[in-house]
């Protein structure tokens, strides 16, 4: 089948064809993100305090070395694995019901669409102070509501405890981000061929089952990509955590990008900081192949 | 197939317009005022004026505005471009950062918190000021916000204006404001659940840097410090720990609302203002806010200097406020240090004060008759504002910052002893001074 | 009988519909709410949920005290540029990706992913030494560069995933009767993945519609800010205007609506050219 392409009269083979095509994303990649990357890596390896700018030097591992054993740094990733992993898998759930929604024939299927994207489309930092006061322990309306339907006494502070603001936080992120993982979901069951339903309703066979045997199975390379994306995301949190509790109560909150944040930008710690950001990479790398291996299993295997 | 092509061109008209309006944006050292549509219009025709670049948060009122068209007149030959930033001292922070690392010569004068001129001036972004800033000078500001632009004996910065912690009382309801942390304790204990108090006090109880200022202000006002004046760490003391035992003791006891740890300034203000709360621990800004016209409030309220201690003498508010620099990287220093001048001149100071609404930081502008009409608390207040106590000077505040917030977060909810907390703090700043 | 448990389902089902909306919306809905209260009502405690009387002070304060036109035109500017790009590049290197043949895909891939996971904190101060170097600080393309590349590896991604769907035997036909490969790509392949296409741009315009650190930090003159920006410049040192913030979020929040709604019609279309591989 090569043979016969590469007879056909164009002047570029397959592979070179490939290639070109290839080139203009690799520019971008290589031009905007490996120098930037690649120099977050050598800083990592150095001590370096914005603050000293004469005390800089070469020590090797040694910021990691530190980093791991510090209380804050676990603390920190625990609670962004808590976050990411409760947030991405609500998300997960919500999205596939609302793409499934979305994709069934209706009047008013447009509407529908429209309202799902609007947490998406607003801006994070905006959306998490809209939660902030939606939160408020005496003008929030969430108080409101849950005294009104006698759901609790009397009004809470939400974002002040530590057995609530965690979930404050993953229920203000699932808002926000449901929406995308809904609009993948929803594209991804749009070339599911219609056929398939058909017959296997003819076949008898229930909606429950439909789901089972075909939507899922064919969604799987698009539930793949979300929720890696989705991971990436829910893992790297920054705004929405920094602006509705800054870390608190009693950093109980605090998650590594917070942290790597405020090592890098408060307190100019670049040495540190670098390392931080390296290691939220790793951490990420790992997960992403996790998932591969478990949701690509079957399709390399069609 | 005929809308697709439509769509594309749609979008290849889009992609020009941003192109060619992306490529009028310009270099950013263009040194020009205007903006992009005229310098494209009219190539430069004035050469002479230089232009200089003042970076600081957003100024809500005219005041900035008003200085630098009064400077501009007094100084044909400069203009100032005014480069507005999001107020949140983060966002600011983090610009600046990156900005000054980079060594960028765009920004010329440099708007400051307090806390950051140490770090700024040991990382080497800002021109030391010293000989241009003459003794018979520094006696005219105040000493507090002069220390806080002091670092290893070398001014890196005039002060712009400043700030003070002070305590806001419903006047209607008690007649005599509290001297000390138990006074106040006790009205609280007596008014709350009349008069629609619900609350005795609201302060900034959030895990932030507002945490930090009030916090101090226990721990300073019960004679306990961070850093003695060599420099060594001093914090666990017992005095520390009961200062901060009584801010804990406000949340233990329900006389701050269970809230308050996420509170911030405004959030304090709002609950003072709705009528719930007896007393509020704020800053100066507040008072006009809380007799304005809409204010539930208006006329009730009293201002009076913090409470102290057992072991404390007068209530000790921490100092905040904002500095002026010259950024190292200035291609105009001369001129940017012409308008700092300015801008901490007297009559910059006095409009700051009556325009702006911030606390000046020359001495003379608290005996103005016009200042002190638009506010009668400053006569009274004075003693309390030249006593506001900085947070420590070091070029590890940040971190030593971070450290208090976690920790008396956690005391205040209630996670950890004050003891416990001031000597996790003591322990933390001992090793990042150490490194 | 038949047609009234039909009726019955139906109206169970537009039930749970608009129940999932209600739910969806009640903070944007609340938002609304806010941006019309008058200064009183917005800070009442307990809340108050309906204003006495509609108050548009907030709308008009947006417009009024700042170029709020000018920083929707530059987000607009900024964003449908990254939109545009982003597709471009992500399409041709996805289509080579899902269906030709050469070295080094897998690698590639990674490549592309790995970039997107390194913390946006951790590559803004390197890139804003490119960035000023190169003199983009302060215009349109300095943002448009980085957001087409971080927006790139999902687009990529996403596209790859939809490319590998469509069937071989069109593509081949299409080059037996003597198509380029650019020309089945045009042609064949990117119509057929509309679902994917549109879906990817509309996710692609709104991360860089929404997009805050770079663009505080890159483009920091009044004239160049992007909507994120200016709307945290509402807050004062001690101010912090709801009122105003609320009204711009839903200023800046409908015209994304209207996009939404425009493209959502080409997905739809999309889902007919997919009807005809099947």
């Amino acid at each position: 089948m090569n043979a016969v392409k590469r007879t056909r009269r164009q002047g570029l083979s397959e592979s070179q064809f490939g290639y070109l095509m290839v080139f203009p994303a690799l520019l971008c990649i290589g031009l905007i993100a490996l120098y930037p990357v690649v120099q977050t890596f050598w800083l990592s390896l150095h001590r370096l305090r914005l603050q000293f700018p004469d005390m800089t030097k070469f020590v090797g591992l040694q910021n990691y070395i530190t980093i791991f054993g510090d209380d804050r740094f676990i603390n920190a990733t625990i609670n962004t694995v808590e976050f990411t992993i409760v947030s991405v898998a609500l998300e997960l759930v919500f999205g596939l019901c609302i793409a499934m929604l979305m994709n069934k024939e209706y009047k008013g299927r447009g509407l529908m669409r429209a309202a799902a994207l609007v947490p998406w489309a607003i801006p994070t930092t905006v959306s998490a102070m809209m939660w902030k006061f939606i939160y408020n322990d005496q003008l929030g309306v969430l108080n409101d509501i849950l005294v009104r339907l006698h759901i609790i006494p009397e009004y809470k502070a939400w974002l002040g405890s530590e057995v609530t603001a965690m979930g404050a936080a993953i229920v203000a992120d699932v808002w926000k981000t449901t929406p995308f993982m809904a609009l993948l979901l929803l594209a991804g069951l749009q070339v599911i061929p219609r056929e398939l339903y058909e017959a296997a309703t003819v076949d008898g066979a229930s909606a429950w089952r439909q789901f089972i045997t075909i939507t899922l199975p064919l969604l799987r390379p698009t539930i793949l990509v979300a929720l890696i994306f989705r991971t990436l995301d829910a893992f790297r949190v920054f705004d929405l955590v920094y602006v509705l509790t800054g870390g608190g109560p009693g950093n109980s909150t605090e998650t590594l990008s917070v942290y790597a944040y405020k090592t890098l930008f408060r307190n100019m710690d670049f040495g540190m900081g670098s390392a931080l950001s390296v290691i939220i990479f790793v951490f990420i790398f790992i997960i992403s192949l996790i998932y591969i291996r478990i949701l690509s299993s079957g399709s390399s295997a069609e | 197939m005929k809308r697709f092509k439509m769509l594309s061109l749609l979008l290849v008209a889009i992609l020009v317009v941003g192109l060619t309006a992306g490529c009028g944006g310009g270099g950013q050292q263009s040194n020009n005022t205007n903006t992009q549509q005229e310098q494209n219009a009219q190539p430069q025709q004035n050469p002479e004026p230089v232009t200089i670049t003042y970076r600081a948060g957003k100024d809500t009122s005219e005041r900035t505005q008003m200085l630098i068209k009064q400077f501009e007149e007094e100084n044909p030959n400069i203009k100032v471009d005014f480069q507005e930033m999001p107020w949140s001292t983060d966002d600011q922070h983090n610009a600046y950062v990156t900005a000054l690392q980079a060594q960028d010569s765009s920004i010329d004068v440099v708007a400051m918190d307090v806390i950051w001129t140490a770090e700024f001036a040991s990382a080497g972004w800002l021109l030391p000021l010293g000989d241009k800033f003459p003794q018979s000078e520094r006696d005219k500001f105040l000493s507090g916000p002069l220390e806080a632009v002091t670092y290893n004996g070398e001014i890196y910065a005039l002060p712009e204006y400043t700030d003070a912690g002070v305590l806001y009382y419903r006047k209607d309801i008690i007649s005599t404001p509290p001297q000390t942390w138990e006074e106040l304790m006790e009205m609280s204990k007596e008014n709350i659940g009349k008069n629609g108090i619900r609350y005795g006090i609201v302060f900034q109880g959030n895990q932030y840097e507002g945490l930090v200022c009030d916090a101090l202000e226990f721990i300073h006002g019960n004679g306990g410090d961070v850093l003695d004046s060599n420099g060594n760490v001093v914090l666990n003391s017992p005095q520390s720990v009961e200062g901060l035992k009584e801010m804990v003791s406000l949340v233990e006891e329900k006389i701050a609302p269970e809230g308050v740890t996420t509170y911030m300034e405004e959030d304090a203000r709002n609950v003072f203002q709705q009528g719930d709360a007896l007393f509020m621990r704020n800053w100066p800004y507040a008072w006009a806010v809380v007799n304005g016209d809409d204010s539930p409030v208006k006329g009730k309220v009293g201002i009076a200097p913090l409470p102290h201690g057992p072991n404390g003498k007068a209530g000790a508010p921490t100092l905040g406020g904002w500095n002026l620099a010259v950024s190292k990287y200035s291609k105009h220093p001369d001129e940017a240090y012409k308008f700092i001048e300015f801008m901490c001149s007297d009559a910059g100071q006095k409009t700051t004060a009556l325009v702006g609404g911030n606390l000046p930081t020359r001495k003379a502008i608290y005996n103005d008759p016009e200042v002190l009409a638009k506010n009668p608390f400053y006569k009274d207040l004075f003693n309390a504002f030249i006593s506001a106590r900085p947070r420590p000077v070091s070029p590890f505040y940040p971190q030593i910052s971070d450290s208090m917030q976690i920790n008396f977060h956690k005391a205040l909810t209630g996670n950890i002893t004050a003891e416990e907390a001031i000597a996790n703090v003591e322990k933390d700043i001992k090793s990042i001074m150490g490194k | 009988m038949k047609k009234n448990r039909v009726n019955i389902s139906g109206i169970l089902f537009y039930i749970l519909v608009i129940a999932v909306m209600l739910i969806i919306l009640f903070p944007f809905i609340w938002q609304i709410l806010t941006s019309i209260k008058s200064e009183r009502e917005l800070w009442s405690i307990p809340p108050i949920w309906i204003p006495k009387k509609i108050n548009l002070d907030y709308y008009y304060s947006v417009f009024i005290k700042r170029p709020f036109l000018t920083y929707i035109k530059n987000s607009f500017i900024v964003a449908s540029s990254t939109t545009v790009f982003s597709v471009l590049v992500a399409s041709f290197a996805s289509y080579a990706l899902a269906r030709l043949h050469f070295k080094g895909k897998n690698i590639i891939l990674s490549l592309v992913l790995a970039v997107s996971m390194f913390p946006g904190i951790a590559i803004v101060s390197p890139l804003y030494i490119f960035m000023m170097n190169v003199h983009l600080l302060n215009t349109y393309i300095g943002l448009i560069i980085p957001y087409t590349t971080f927006t790139l590896p999902l687009a990529i991604w996403n596209l790859t995933t939809f490319f590998r769907e469509i069937p071989f035997e069109l593509e081949e036909s299409a080059r037996v009767d003597g198509a380029t490969y650019m020309q089945t790509f045009m042609r064949i392949i990117f119509p057929l993945a509309a679902p994917g296409v549109f879906t990817t741009a509309i996710l692609s315009f709104i991360s860089a519609w929404n997009e805050f650190l770079f663009a505080l930090v890159f483009n920091t003159k009044d004239m160049m800010r992007t909507v994120p920006v200016a709307i945290a410049m509402f807050p004062g040192e001690h101010e912090l205007p709801w009122g105003d913030m609320a009204a711009a979020s839903v200023v800046v929040t409908i015209p994304l609506i209207i996009i939404v709604l425009i493209f959502q019609r080409r997905i739809i279309s999309g889902l007919t050219a997919g009807a005809i591989k099947g």
